[in-house]
């Protein structure tokens, strides 16, 4: 009896395992070089089993969207493949975040795959502290150095004269 | 279990744990299954998760905070003319979120028209965020600064009313608290900061601020959410991506060469960081033809 | 002796100096009736243009005629204004100095006097049009030296400090002068005491004193050329058009000339009148003064027309309704006003045998005044009623100024005629010891052949 209850447990859980998986194709990706050609390629399997003829979406993760880098359907082994975006710059660690989406067939449809990393051929510009500029916070030095010595030159023009008055000052009490 | 339970607790105790991990399992599987299936809705192109590829940095809280610009960032946006029909509300959003009072507007819709035989437009214009500023330039204070991610902010509390940014800017971007300001509750409560520019100050410049707290979270600027035509874009340069209100994201430099994109009064040497596309290919009724000077 | 040949002889020169000492004195003395009417009529006008600022202190700067588009206006006028008029004192002290034109004596004075009262109005019609004068310190901490406005405070200032020096030190003979004369009440004494220096006119004080001047002379005329010239780079460093003209450096510097010849004019003919100084300052100085102006007149008129005469002829689409504005348009009573009253009357009263009196010399010179601040109500707010995008509905599209507006511009005015009223009656506004000096050749004061006027 225990073995008889068991056993239909087994079998009822059975389908919903079963269903659990049968919705999620995996995806796996990977970046090839093909006759000289950068590529991502995608590989789509279904409990082992490679699918045919989903039509894929690469998207590389971007701040505010997904950006689409393009799309493409499964060959019989399950891969599509498209060009690398190359020039396309990383996030901020550098890296592209490339993930798929499954646009048809339907029962597939937007599923889609976590991120995979793949390095940017384009170096994210350094961090450059702000230059010296007349829209800057700091000044360019030629302007600094320009105007310290047309206001310094005239103000000890002012001393000296200030100190002919203090002289004047001075030379009553002879 | 206990060994001197009776054989039929035995049972019992077997068929509600069992029932339990089957439920268990069910629930998991229609969870999973939830979770697994991404939105439908329009925002279904944003994957699975929103990749944290830069650490969400809080907005700054501070003026001092707010001149540093989020690292690594360029904030640019491309405006669509083909797109806009003039509805305004950009103007609305902005307005609402910066609680703007109506005598003024941060960003613009006007009607163009260069030449008489041209076509006439609507031209959305906020501050262009220029990378060689006129206004940051003579602003004698350094109340008005650009920032390393390319934001053009104001800090309030350093203003002294000069307005002679005002003066300076070609394109008209700013606007002048002249009299005592009437925030409501809401924006008094917040604390102030550049990158949102309320609670306002009397005697002080505002204008457009390019959302940077709201960017830095990862979430589109008040215009360009609440545009219906998806005619402003707004992204990272050092991404060299765009993204409008529709979650369409584009790739920033083939967009701005395939569509020929160029930026207004490029002539002045400000170069602004917003960029047009030309009103080609309309979709709608463009506006009437405005009589000229 | 005939009236033609200068009598110079040492007696002579003796009694007219002590003339002229005993006249200064006088004008020292208690004030009369007018002098009181005066004072205090200005001094009511001055108070008034206070509770105009105390009121637009209140309310913000909504109690002007300011808008989003017309950002500037009457304040920056009249600050542009001020600055304008304040080259007086450069012209006719140092640079007639260093040319040596000797009949610049009796005015010299009053000449630096307007450069620095003019400097002390112009200073605060910046911070009354600022909108957080709260705030005027941030220029001092966080002041950035790349802003115009920045190389203006750093002008003004070293300007106003050296007219001050240029108004201070050759007066310090005279302030002997009045130290040692009798019969002035305590205060005065003091005074004069502090500030002679302890001047015995030796040798030695007086060679000091030649070079303190002669450096003053020297130094003094850059920083002249130098505020006029960042005043107008607050205008000419932006964009805008009208404002972005390669001339308006030179513009501003001969306008000033024109401006501020025209304000000692203005001034030396009230002061003569009313201290009775016809004896030392004749129409032969008003003359002179007069040609003076003319020539600038007429420079001036070359530069208005080489300002607008581009944008006729090429027609360039920014310049095009800011020129039909002026032209035709918005402003053009201001325009017409600034060529009529400021350029053709003046320079048609002088060309005339009017032009020869001091009636026709000191109309010409009040129309100058006010045709140059139409003039700089021309340069400030046309081009902000013309700015690159079209004109939007939600700010105001037109300026008329207000009640605070004119009347805080009216308190300026009063103040400058108080601080002169005021320094009038503390100082001797003709120098005495100049006439006196033997390091240069002797005045010829006679009657003109035409008699006087």
């Amino acid at each position: 009896m225990r073995k008889l209850i068991l056993l239909t447990m087994a079998l009822l859980a059975l389908p919903a395992l079963a269903w659990a998986q049968a919705t999620q194709p995996s995806m796996a990706l990977s970046t090839t070089t093909e006759g000289g050609k950068p590529t991502i390629n995608a590989s789509v399997k279904l409990n082992g089993k490679a699918l045919e003829n989903v039509t894929l979406q690469f998207y590389a993760v971007r701040s505010f969207g997904n950006l689409l880098l393009g799309e493409d359907t499964t060959l019989d082994d399950g891969s599509a493949a498209v060009d690398f975006p190359t020039g396309l710059p990383g996030s901020a660690d550098g890296q592209l975040h490339v993930f798929v989406k499954v646009k048809s067939p339907a029962q597939f449809a937007d599923a889609a795959s976590a991120a995979a990393l793949f390095p940017s051929n384009v170096q994210r510009p350094k961090e450059e502290p702000f230059p010296r500029a007349l829209w800057a916070p700091h000044a360019p030095l030629l302007l600094m150095g320009t105007i310290f010595l047309l206001v310094a030159g005239v103000w000890l023009c002012y001393a000296f004269v200030i100190g002919q008055i203090v002289a004047i000052y001075r030379g009553a009490k002879q | 279990m206990r060994p001197d339970q009776p054989v039929n607790t035995n049972r019992r105790a077997i068929l509600r744990h069992s029932l339990k991990v089957l439920g268990a399992a069910a629930a998991g599987s229609v969870v999973y299954k939830a979770f697994g299936r991404a939105d439908t809705d329009k925002t279904a192109t944003t994957g699975p998760v929103q990749m944290e590829t830069t650490p969400a940095l809080a907005p700054a809280d501070s003026a001092a905070a707010a001149r540093q610009g989020v690292p690594g960032r360029k904030w640019i946006m491309v405006i669509d003319l083909a797109k806009c029909d003039g509805c305004g509300k950009c103007k609305s959003a902005c307005a609402k979120m910066h609680f703007i009072p109506p005598d003024r507007e941060w960003i613009k819709v006007l009607k163009m028209q260069a030449a008489e035989l041209t076509a006439p437009y609507y031209f959305p214009q906020p501050c262009y965020h220029c990378d060689n500023p006129p206004c940051t330039k003579v602003c004698p204070v350094d109340a008005t600064f650009k920032r390393s991610d390319g934001v053009v902010l104001i800090d309030n509390e350093r203003c002294i009313g000069c307005r002679f940014c005002i003066a300076a800017c070609p394109y008209g971007a700013r606007s002048f608290n002249w009299s005592p300001p009437d925030d409501p509750a809401a924006a008094v409560q917040k604390g102030y900061s550049p990158e949102h520019g309320y609670p306002r100050r009397i005697g002080t410049v505002e204008k457009c601020d390019f959302c940077p707290d709201m960017a830095e979270m990862g979430m589109l600027p008040a215009c360009a959410a609440a545009c219906p035509m998806n005619a402003i874009y707004y992204g990272d340069e050092n991404e060299d991506a765009v993204t409008s209100s529709g979650g369409e994201t584009l790739r920033l430099s083939k967009l701005l060469v395939d569509r020929s994109g160029y930026r207004h009064l490029e002539e002045l040497g400000t170069q602004p960081r917003v960029y047009y596309l030309p009103p080609k290919n309309r979709m709608f009724t463009p506006p009437t033809a405005i009589p000229l000077e | 002796m005939s009236p033609a040949t200068p009598d110079n002889s040492e007696a002579s020169r003796a009694s007219k100096a002590a003339t002229l000492e005993a006249d200064m004195v006088a004008t020292l003395g208690a004030p009369g009736a007018g002098h009181k009417v005066a004072v205090i009529t200005l001094a009511l006008v001055f108070a008034w243009g206070l509770v105009a600022y105390v009121h637009q202190l209140r309310i913000g700067l909504a109690a002007t005629a300011m808008s989003d588009y017309f950002s500037w206006g009457v304040y920056i006028v009249d600050f542009v204004f001020f600055i304008g008029i304040s080259m007086a004192g450069s012209l006719i002290s140092a640079t007639l100095r260093l040319t040596n034109a000797h009949w610049r004596h009796p005015i010299s004075r009053l000449a630096e006097a307007i450069t620095v009262f003019s400097l002390m109005v112009a200073g605060p019609m910046i911070i009354i049009d600022m909108g957080r004068p709260d705030r005027f310190w941030h220029v001092l901490v966080y002041g950035r030296v790349q802003s115009p406005i920045l190389w203006d405070v750093l002008s003004l200032s070293t300007y106003l400090a050296g007219s001050l020096l240029f108004l201070y030190v050759p007066m310090i003979p005279d302030l002997a002068i009045l130290r040692d004369t009798p019969g002035l009440l305590p205060w005065r004494k003091k005074l004069y005491g502090l500030l002679s220096m302890r001047w015995k006119g030796s040798t030695e004080q007086h060679r000091r004193l030649v070079r303190a001047v002669s450096v003053m002379a020297i130094v003094i005329l850059p920083v002249a050329v130098s505020i006029h010239t960042v005043t107008a780079w607050l205008f000419g460093m932006t964009l805008r058009p009208g404002w972005h003209s390669t001339i308006i450096g030179p513009d501003f510097v001969i306008g000033a000339l024109y401006s501020g010849v025209a304000a000692v004019i203005t001034a030396i003919v009230l002061f003569r009148y009313f201290l009775r100084l016809e004896a030392y300052v004749t129409v032969e100085h008003l003359r002179k003064l007069s040609r003076l102006m003319l020539v600038f007149g007429i420079g001036y008129a070359y530069f208005v027309i080489n300002e607008h005469v581009g944008s006729a002829y090429t027609g360039e689409t920014a310049e095009k309704p800011l020129l039909a504005k002026m032209i035709s348009g918005q402003f053009a009573p201001q325009f017409w006003g600034m060529v009529v009253l400021g350029l053709a009357l003046p320079v048609l009263v002088l060309i005339t045998p009017a032009g020869r009196r001091i009636w026709g010399i000191t109309i010409a010179a009040v129309l100058v005044n006010i045709g140059m601040w139409l003039k700089r109500y021309i340069i400030v707010v046309p081009t902000l009623a013309s700015p690159f995008m079209p004109l939007h509905g939600t700010s105001k599209l037109n300026y008329v100024p207000t009640w605070v507006e004119w009347s805080i511009t009216a308190g300026a005015f009063a103040a400058f005629a108080l601080m002169f009223m005021l320094f009038a009656k503390v100082f001797p506004v003709i120098s005495m010891w100049e006439r006196d000096e033997t390091a240069s050749p002797p005045q010829p004061y006679h009657a003109p052949a035409g008699g006087p006027a």
